[in-house]
C-alpha cells in the first residue's frame, strides 16, 4: 500500500513551550485515521503542519513521498483540508465562495460545483450568503470545498461540529465510500469519540503534543465489545458469570466485556439460572473507554456496586 | 484568475460604488457651483482639471486605502486566509494579485475621474482642450497628462504602505488611521523638520518629502532624485510585506 501521508518526528515549538513533540504515523490509501485527544493536545497545530499552514521546528511531513515543505503547491494539489471551522466571504454566496476556492485548485466548471453541493445537499441554501448561514450549511460548505478537486488525501478537523444527526451520517458514509472506492486517504480529528469508531480503521490518541499509541478499530480487529445486558430476578449474577470480564453492575443491569461470539452462551447460562434477560445491547462507546483509560482520567462511576 | 478572483470580491461589496457614486455628485456639484460663481471667460481647462483632481483626489485616496488595508486584512480578520494557503497556489502570486488589485482600483477610478472631467469642460463649460499652451513646448494635454500621473504616483505610494500596514497588523482600522495621519502631518511636520539647520540635510531623503511629484511640472530638473528615493522605499516595503505575508504562521 501507498503512503499518502508520512509524519515523521515532527515538533512545533511556539513560544518556548512544545506543542507537538516527535509525532510520527501514516496513513495509507483508501484508509481512515482518527486523531483524537483532549482541547490543546496539539490536534489542529499538528494538522496546519501536515497541510504547511505553519512552519514546523523538527521533523518532516510528506504527500505522496513528497516533501510539504519543498514541494508545497505539488502537495496541496492532492489535499482537500477543513482546518478548524471553516472560513468563508460572508458578502458571497456559497456557490460564489465554492467557485473562487475552486478556480484556485484548478476547477473551473459548474459540474464539479454542482456534483459536491448535491453531495454535502446543500442545494437549498447555496444561492445565499453565507453570512446567512448557520454553523452546520458553513461546515457542510467546509466538507465541499475540501471534496472539490478529488483530493487523495482529505484533513477534516472535527467536521461533525454542527451537523445534525443526518448530516453526520451521510458524511460518514460519503467518506467511508470514497476511502473504500476511490482509495483516498482521510484524517479526521473529532471530540465525538463513539463517531470516529464507526468510521476509522485506526485511532491516534495525542495528549501534550505527545502521541499515546494508535489502535486499530473496525470489524475485522473486533475482539471483545461493551455489552450492556438488562436483566431482572437473581441478585447473584456475578458468580454466575465470574469467568467474564465485568466492568459494572447493578440490580437491573450488567456490564459485560465479550467477544460477539460469546453472547448466545453467556445468554445461555443466565437463562439456565433463572435470570430473565431483557435486553443485549452493544455499547458503542468503547473508544469512550480506552479515551478516559489513555488520558488517565477516572471514568465517572454513577453505579453502586 | 487570482485578480479576477479580488476583483469579483470587490465588486460584490457595496463600498466601491458609493465611492464612484460620491467622485460622480462631487464632480458635479463642483460643475454647478463653478458655473454659477464665473464667467466663461476666466475658467479655463487647467485650473478646471486642477481643481477637479484635487478634491476628488481625496475620495480616491480614501477609497484606495481602504481597498488595498481591506484586502489584505480582510483574509486574516475573517480567517479565510488558511482557506487560500490550502490552495496549490504560490502565496507569493497571491500577494502580487492582491497589489495588483489596489492598482486597478487607483487606475479605474483615476480614469474615471479623467473622463467625467473632460465630460464636464467640453460640453459643460466648453472650454477647448486641444491646441491650447501654457508655455512654449508645453501644451494643455500634456501638463494635465503630468499632474494627472503625479497624483496617481502619490496615492500608489500609500496602497504600498497600507498593504504593508494591513498584513503587519491584520486589522484594516488602524491602517486607515495611520495612512491619513501620515498624509495630512506629513507637510507641516516636514517644514518645520526643514528650520531646523542640524537635521534639514536629511529632510529630502524623508519619504513623504518626495510623494509629490506635481512640483516637478515646471523644473524637472531634480525628479530623479525622487523618483530614485521613492523606489527605495517602494523595494523596502514590498520586501517587508512579502516577507510577513509569504513566511508568516497562520494561525
Amino acid at each position: 500500500m501507498n503512503k499518502v501521508l508520512e509524519v515523521n518526528n515532527v515538533s512545533k515549538i511556539i513560544k518556548g513551550r512544545k506543542i507537538v513533540s516527535d509525532f510520527s504515523f501514516f496513513i495509507e490509501e483508501g484508509e481512515i485515521v482518527g486523531l483524537v485527544g483532549p482541547n490543546g493536545a496539539g490536534k489542529t497545530t499538528l494538522m496546519r503542519m501536515i497541510v504547511g499552514l505553519i512552519s514546523m521546528n523538527n521533523g518532516s511531513v510528506a504527500i505522496n513521498n513528497l516533501s510539504i515543505v519543498d514541494n508545497m503547491q505539488e502537495c496541496l494539489k492532492h489535499i482537500g483540508a477543513v482546518i478548524e471551522a471553516p472560513t468563508f466571504y460572508p458578502y458571497l454566496t456559497g456557490k460564489d465562495n465554492l467557485k473562487l476556492f475552486g478556480s484556485m485548485s484548478g476547477i473551473s466548471n459548474d459540474d464539479d460545483i454542482n456534483r459536491v453541493i448535491e453531495l454535502v445537499q446543500l442545494e437549498n441554501g447555496i444561492n445565499k450568503k453565507v453570512g446567512t448561514y448557520s454553523m452546520g450549511m458553513k461546515q457542510r460548505l467546509g466538507v465541499a470545498q475540501a471534496l472539490l478537486h478529488r483530493p487523495k488525501l482529505i484533513i477534516l478537523d472535527e467536521p461533525t461540529n454542527g451537523l445534525d444527526p443526518v448530516g453526520v451520517m451521510d458524511l460518514r458514509m460519503y467518506l467511508k465510500s470514497i476511502a473504500e472506492n476511490q482509495k483516498v486517504a482521510i484524517l479526521i480529528s473529532s471530540h465525538i469519540l463513539p463517531e470516529l469508531e464507526l468510521i476509522c480503521n485506526k485511532v491516534i490518541t495525542i495528549k501534550d503534543g505527545f502521541k499515546l499509541g494508535d489502535k486499530k478499530y473496525g470489524l475485522e480487529n473486533e475482539i471483545a465489545s461493551d455489552y450492556m445486558i438488562e436483566y431482572g430476578g437473581n441478585k447473584n449474577i456475578k458468580t454466575i458469570l465470574k469467568d467474564y470480564n465485568i466492568l459494572d453492575v447493578t440490580d437491573k443491569e450488567i456490564r459485560l466485556q465479550i467477544a460477539k461470539e460469546e453472547i448466545p452462551l453467556c445468554v445461555a447460562k443466565l437463562v439456565e439460572s433463572g435470570i430473565s434477560i431483557y435486553t443485549v445491547q452493544k455499547q458503542t462507546a468503547s473508544l469512550e473507554g480506552d479515551y478516559l483509560e489513555t488520558f488517565g482520567i477516572e471514568r465517572k462511576n454513577n453505579y453502586v456496586d | 484568475m487570482l485578480i479576477k478572483n479580488e476583483l469579483y470580491k470587490i465588486f460584490k461589496k457595496k463600498k466601491i460604488y458609493v465611492s464612484i457614486v460620491v467622485i460622480l455628485i462631487t464632480l458635479l456639484v463642483h460643475a454647478i457651483v463653478i458655473k454659477q460663481l464665473a464667467t466663461s471667460n476666466i475658467v479655463d481647462w487647467i485650473s478646471l482639471i486642477q481643481m477637479q483632481l484635487a478634491i476628488t483626489g481625496f475620495i480616491i485616496f480614501l477609497t484606495v486605502i481602504l481597498f488595498s488595508a481591506d484586502v489584505f486584512s480582510e483574509d486574516y480578520s475573517l480567517g479565510t486566509v488558511k482557506m487560500l494557503f490550502v490552495r496549490p497556489q504560490k502565496r507569493v502570486l497571491i500577494f502580487i494579485s492582491k497589489l495588483t488589485t489596489s492598482f486597478i482600483i487607483l487606475i479605474s477610478l483615476s480614469l474615471i475621474v479623467l473622463v467625467i472631467s473632460f465630460l464636464i469642460n467640453t460640453f459643460l463649460f466648453n472650454v477647448p482642450l486641444l491646441g491650447q499652451y501654457i508655455s512654449e513646448g508645453q501644451s494643455y494635454i500634456s501638463y494635465i497628462i503630468k499632474i494627472f500621473l503625479a497624483s496617481i504616483v502619490e496615492i500608489a505610494i500609500y496602497i504600498f504602505i497600507a498593504s504593508m500596514l494591513a498584513i503587519i497588523f491584520k486589522h484594516s482600522s488602524v491602517v486607515i488611521i495611520i495612512c491619513l495621519v501620515a498624509r495630512f502631518a506629513a507637510p507641516p511636520i516636514l517644514s518645520i523638520l526643514t528650520s531646523f539647520e542640524n537635521i534639514k540635510k536629511i529632510v529630502p531623503y524623508v519619504l513623504f518629502y518626495n510623494t509629490d511629484l506635481s512640483k516637478y511640472i515646471n523644473n524637472s530638473s531634480k525628479i530623479w532624485f525622487s523618483i530614485v528615493i521613492l523606489l527605495v522605499y517602494v523595494a523596502l516595503f514590498v520586501f517587508i510585506s512579502y516577507k510577513m505575508y509569504c513566511k508568516r504562521d497562520i494561525y
